[in-house]
């Protein structure tokens, strides 16, 4: 649906462009769709394989891993197969070696079994023995000598020799020998022992060959008592040929077998494949003889664990990976690695004689290799045929997809011509007649869109032409006309037209309502406008005037509250007041009472002055009689003095007291005189005294009414006194209550101011508002002014 | 039963007015808004069926009209009308629509309408 929409858009869009391209761009652009929708985001075309290539990259691992695992392991098998084979064959030949090696000697030691049943030999022996222990030299036995040449010629002996039990070669077959018993190492050991040796080979240059002796004893065959020895040389080459016979047909080319004597340490005989030869050098050295020797005394002499002989040999001498394993037929064969050489060394029965097959590390190596070889090129060619088959195999599989691949990248770029080719096999067959409808689906069906496109263009047109006209219609209600009305011819719009027009009506009404409303709010707010500043005007008048009674009914509180404390003041004042008077009344009563006893005290007074006028008259008499006698003493005196004079100079003492006391008595009528006078004061003063005491009397009388008087007016005074301070008492309770109502009135009163106040706060603010409100509505006025609505 | 059948096709209005007449129902005719308007205020109709594009004054304008009046905000409208898409009717109900009918309607849809609408 979304492919089909895109491709009718886009077909739109593409007008202008020709019918075959048009097509062509519509089916890149379904078919760009189909591979956004089918594929992954990160993968594209070139990095994607082709069907080929994924099959090659599929199917040739599966056949060539498979091969190369199968060619390795047969490589790897047949390799170790070939170094087995060879260590077996190795092993074998060894054994073969070994036991020719053994017939070889029997078959030497055998003649001795054969001489032992010769009668003229053993006689001869018996004599020959008699006659060295009696010291005398042997008899030659000429027949027996010719015996023993047939004998050796017939077995290919070289020489037979028999020697008695002394020592003394009696017969040989081709010269003679002797023996000295005492330089021969090995003459007890074959004597007392009865053991077989092999002596060291001997190399006759005149003939140019090479022997190798054996010598065993000959006994009694009935009483097997120890008549002598035999000592038989045979030329190696003789040897070889016998032991080569038995084993040329197991010798291989890597393999080289030697014939040793490991007491001597020499070879006897080197094989290889094509080749017997004598004596020569040993392969392997000292190292290998030493070891075949501690293999050896080992075995025969003191038989030891495998494993400590394995020790004894291993790592010495450049010794290595020595082993010791059983044969088949249980003999002991020594191992081991020495100068990149792998060396197998089996005894020889019976003898000190040890074969020793050797072959080099490299030809074990190299075992199976030209085997190896054979079956890479064999892998290599059945690898190169498999990848032909698959390669063809795939060519046919991908050809007929490779063809519709190209032929749907044609489509895709646009090239709904074309036509797949029906070929290979079902499925391709299938999948190409599938493509071709498909093809022929997408024409018919592009076709159809085709269709359906130019009629949505059609429709599209009309639609537009249905919008130009509704913009046109109603473009004026943009500049405020809103008288305009979209038309309902459209088929397509007349709804978004009537949607319009309902706006565009809802808009007229409000744009009514609302020039109505700002002219009404204009009008009523000129007229408001007056009224309001009258009304602030009022209000800020008001807050003044309250203002001004604040301050009045503060100056009043204050009066109050003075008036209050100068009555306080005045009550103070008349409560002291009536206190003071209630004191005086008090003092005015002690006074009358004070008086009284004066008028007492000076009648008393009066009496005792009267007394003292007569007193001081008795005592003007008493003066006059002391006036007297001080005359008559200074008389006296002058009459002591003249008396004394003339007594001469005793009575001069007498004259001076008679002088003095004639100056007292002049002294004390001096004095009485002034007596005298004083008492006359005194009476005159006391006569004027009782005469004032007389009128004080009459005064303290008068005064003892005046102050009763006084004390009467008092009482009155006390009384009033007392009901002033009542009154000035309640007045100051009054004025207390004054000063808390004033208080009162104050706070009230500032109370109003303050409301008075926000009032005109307020109506300044309602003006400013109303102001502000009158500002709006005439913006709002001239706002609403451009809409057109009638 | 008063029904004003309002639109600027004669043949539509005749067709409309035969249904209805047939029926029994009185009608009254208006070729535009405005004049079935004017055609409401001087007899009030019990139903309106009306077309919706017409000039001057279109159907669904004048339901919005009715609407505003209190006199007639209760007078039931049918639209008769050719839009069928589902936002005209859609906007048609918004706009106080009772019932919507496309034109070409039969008589029974119509004569259906109209009753329904007038229960």
């Amino acid at each position: 649906m979304t492919i089909l929409n895109k491709i009718s858009g886009n077909s739109i869009q593409n007008q202008g462009l020709s019918h075959s391209n048009l097509r062509k761009q519509i089916i890149r652009e379904f078919f760009t769709d189909l591979r956004q929708k089918f594929s992954s985001p990160d993968s594209s075309t070139s990095s994607r394989r082709t069907l080929r290539t994924q099959l090659l990259i599929t199917v040739l691992p599966t056949v060539i891993v498979p091969l190369a695992i199968a060619s390795a392991i047969a490589i790897n098998f047949t390799q170790r197969q070939a170094k087995e084979r060879l260590k077996i064959d190795t092993i074998q030949t060894l054994r073969l070696a070994a036991e020719a090696t053994r017939q070889s000697m029997e078959g030497i030691f055998g003649v001795t079994d054969v001489l032992e049943i010769n009668r003229d030999l053993v006689n001869a022996l018996k004599v020959a023995g008699e006659e060295t222990s009696s010291n005398k030299v042997p008899s030659k036995h000429p027949i027996v000598n010719q015996y023993l040449q047939l004998l050796g010629d017939k077995k290919k002996l070289d020489n037979i020799v028999v020697v008695e039990r002394n020592g003394n070669a009696i017969a040989y077959s081709d010269k003679s020998v002797d023996i000295v018993q005492d330089t021969l190492p090995w003459w007890d050991s074959v004597t007392l022992d009865n053991r077989r040796v092999i002596e060291p080979a001997y190399f006759d240059e005149a003939s140019g060959t090479a022997f190798v002796t054996l010598i065993r004893t000959i006994k009694d065959p009935i009483s097997t008592s120890f008549l002598g020895i035999t000592k038989i040389s045979k030329s190696i080459e003789f040897l070889n040929e016998e032991i080569f016979d038995s084993l040329k047909v197991k010798i291989s080319d890597a393999q080289q077998v030697q014939v040793i004597s490991v007491s001597s340490g020499e070879a006897l005989s080197t094989f290889k494949v094509d080749e017997a030869k004598a004596l020569g050098d040993v392969l392997g050295g000292k190292p290998l003889i030493e070891a075949m020797q501690i293999f050896q005394s080992a075995i025969t002499d003191n038989p030891e664990e495998p494993q400590q002989v394995i020790d004894k040999i291993n790592n010495k001498n450049g010794i290595t990976n020595a082993n010791i394993s059983n044969t088949v037929t249980d003999e002991l064969v020594l191992s081991f690695e020495l100068q990149n050489r792998i060396f197998n060394i089996l005894n020889v029965p019976e003898s000190d004689l040890a074969v020793v097959a050797s072959v080099t590390k490299s030809e074990i190596a190299q075992a199976g290799q030209e085997l190896a070889i054979t079956l890479t090129l064999i892998a290599v060619a059945l690898a190169v045929i498999a990848i032909g088959v698959v390669v063809l195999l795939a060519r046919q599989l991908s050809q007929p997809l490779t063809n519709l691949t190209k032929k749907a990248q044609q489509v895709a770029e646009g090239n709904l011509d074309v036509k797949v080719e029906l070929q290979g096999t079902q499925e391709t067959y299938t999948l190409g007649d599938s493509f071709n409808n498909l093809v022929k689906q997408v024409n018919n069906l592009i076709d159809e869109q085709k269709t359906v496109a130019q009629e949505r263009e059609k429709q599209k047109e009309a639609l537009q032409t249905a919008i130009y006209q509704l913009l046109e219609e109603v473009e004026g209600a943009l500049d405020g006309d809103l008288t305009v009305k979209a038309s309902l011819d459209s088929m397509e719009i007349s709804t978004v037209a009537d949607l319009v027009n309902a706006i565009i009506d809802n808009l007229r009404e409000i744009a009514i309502q609302v020039k109505q409303s700002t002219s009404q709010v204009s009008t009523s707010l000129g007229e408001n406008e007056k009224s309001i500043e009258q009304l602030t005007l009022q209000a800020i008048k008001e807050a003044e005037a309250t203002n001004n009674t604040l301050k009045s009914v503060k100056v009043m509180s204050k009066s109050i509250e003075m008036v209050a404390e100068n009555a306080r003041q005045a009550s103070t004042f008349a409560d002291s007041a009536f206190q003071e008077t209630q004191a005086g009344t008090q003092v005015m009563d002690d006074t009358v009472n004070s008086i009284i006893s004066l008028r007492s005290t000076v009648g008393e007074t009066a009496k005792k002055i009267k007394r003292l006028g007569e007193s001081s008259q008795k005592i003007s008499q008493v003066v006059s009689l002391i006036e007297e006698i001080a005359l008559k003493t200074n008389l006296l005196a002058i009459n002591a003095s003249v008396e004394a004079g003339r007594a001469g100079e005793q009575g001069q003492g007498f004259t001076i007291v008679a002088e003095q006391v004639g100056a007292l008595a002049e002294q004390s009528a001096t004095a009485t005189k002034e007596i005298a006078k004083i008492i006359t004061s005194i009476q005159v003063e006391t006569q004027e005294v009782t005469q004032a005491m007389e009128l004080g009397t009459a005064q303290v009388v008068d005064s003892t009414r005046l102050v009763e008087a006084t004390k009467k007016r008092l009482e009155t005074v006390l009384e009033r006194s007392q009901r002033i301070n009542d009154l000035m008492r309640s007045i100051s309770e009054a004025t207390v209550t004054q000063t808390d109502t004033s208080a009162l009135v104050t706070e009230l009163m500032q109370e109003i101011a303050q409301y008075s106040e926000t009032r005109l706060k307020s109506s300044q603010e309602v003006a400013e508002s109303m102001r502000n409100t009158a500002q709006v509505a005439q913006q709002l006025q001239s706002a609403v002014e451009q809409f057109k609505v009638e | 039963m008063q029904i004003l059948v309002v639109d600027d096709l004669k043949s539509e209005l005749d067709l409309i007015s035969e249904y209805l007449t047939s029926n029994g129902y009185g009608v009254i005719r208006a070729e535009n808004g405005q004049e079935a308007l004017t055609k409401i205020s001087e007899s009030k109709p019990d139903l309106i069926v009306t077309d919706w594009m017409m000039p001057e004054m279109g159907g669904l304008d004048m339901c919005r009209q009715l609407k505003k009046n209190p006199d007639t905000a209760n007078i039931p409208v049918i639209a008769c009308t050719a839009k069928d898409q589902p936002v005209d009717r859609l906007w048609a109900t918004k706009q106080g629509v009772k019932a919507y009918l496309v034109k070409p309607c039969s008589k029974d849809q119509l004569i259906d309408a109209v009753k329904t609408a007038l229960l």
